[in-house]
């Protein structure tokens, strides 16, 4: 089953960033099952999350951006 | 006798002449007479035992209306005490009703002004917090520069690394 999972970047990360980012949401991906045996990264820049990252794996959205901590400080959710 | 003037022949016929009128007097006039006297002096007598009757009664029904009026007066009086008590206990109802209507409307108008307040409350807190949310985003925007947005990707990804080593599931 093909699995497709865009990455949101504030910025346009270089080649090797991305790939080791890859790696390391596969990593985690796998620790919860959720990966499925074909897996598809797509890249995605997003300015206004202004740091960290955002994994959306089809209607699942994995929040570690910081646009989403400073709302989870202020509203006190994701 | 004769010396006198006085015939006693005559004297004895004028002697029977008056006990003859006597006699007939008395039976054909005074015996009527005491007769008709005697009726009306029994008739007065009933007439007066009539009056001395009702004199009795009318004085035995004065009694009697003084009774009735004495009842009634106090029957009339009773229930004047009776309404007046029962004005008063409508008055302290009325008034108590109205007090508690009053404390009522109170509490609910006490009620409306606190949920307007926390209402108005909330919204405030809102609008602080978009307004704070918004001047954080545009300092951070304007403050982040390429490294420090790779740097916090690069956090952020160890961020994600550590979750998968301890094995738990993040929030997702």
């Amino acid at each position: 089953m093909r699995t497709k999972v865009i990455v949101v970047t504030p910025l346009k990360l270089s080649g090797k960033d991305f790939d080791l980012l890859k790696k390391k949401v596969k990593s985690y991906l796998e620790s919860v099952s959720l990966l499925g045996e074909e897996t598809v990264f797509e890249e995605e820049v997003d300015p206004t999350i202004l740091g960290g990252f955002k994994v959306k794996i089809g209607s699942v959205v994995l929040d570690l951006s910081l646009s989403g901590k400073i709302d989870k400080e202020i509203y006190g959710r994701n | 006798m004769e010396k006198l003037g006085i015939d006693p022949l005559l004297l004895i016929v004028q002697i029977v002449n008056f006990a003859l009128l006597f006699i007939i007097l008395k039976k054909v006039l005074y015996k009527p007479i005491l007769r008709a006297l005697k009726a009306r002096e029994e008739k007065l007598a009933a007439i007066d035992k009539d009056a001395k009757e009702l004199i009795q009664k009318k004085e035995s029904f004065e009694i009697e209306r003084e009774k009735s009026q004495k009842a009634a007066k106090l029957q009339v009086k009773r229930m004047l005490d009776e309404a007046i008590l029962e004005a008063g206990r409508l008055k302290k109802q009325a008034l108590e009703e109205g007090n508690k209507r009053v404390k009522d409307l109170i509490a609910k108008g006490q009620n409306e002004i606190e949920r307007q307040r926390r209402l108005i409350s909330q919204e405030i807190t809102l609008e602080a917090k978009e307004l704070s949310k918004d001047v954080i985003n545009k300092v951070l925007s304007q403050v982040l520069d390429k490294s420090a947005r790779t740097r916090s990707v690069t956090l952020a990804a160890r961020e994600l690394e550590s979750k998968a080593k301890i094995g738990k599931k993040g929030k997702l």
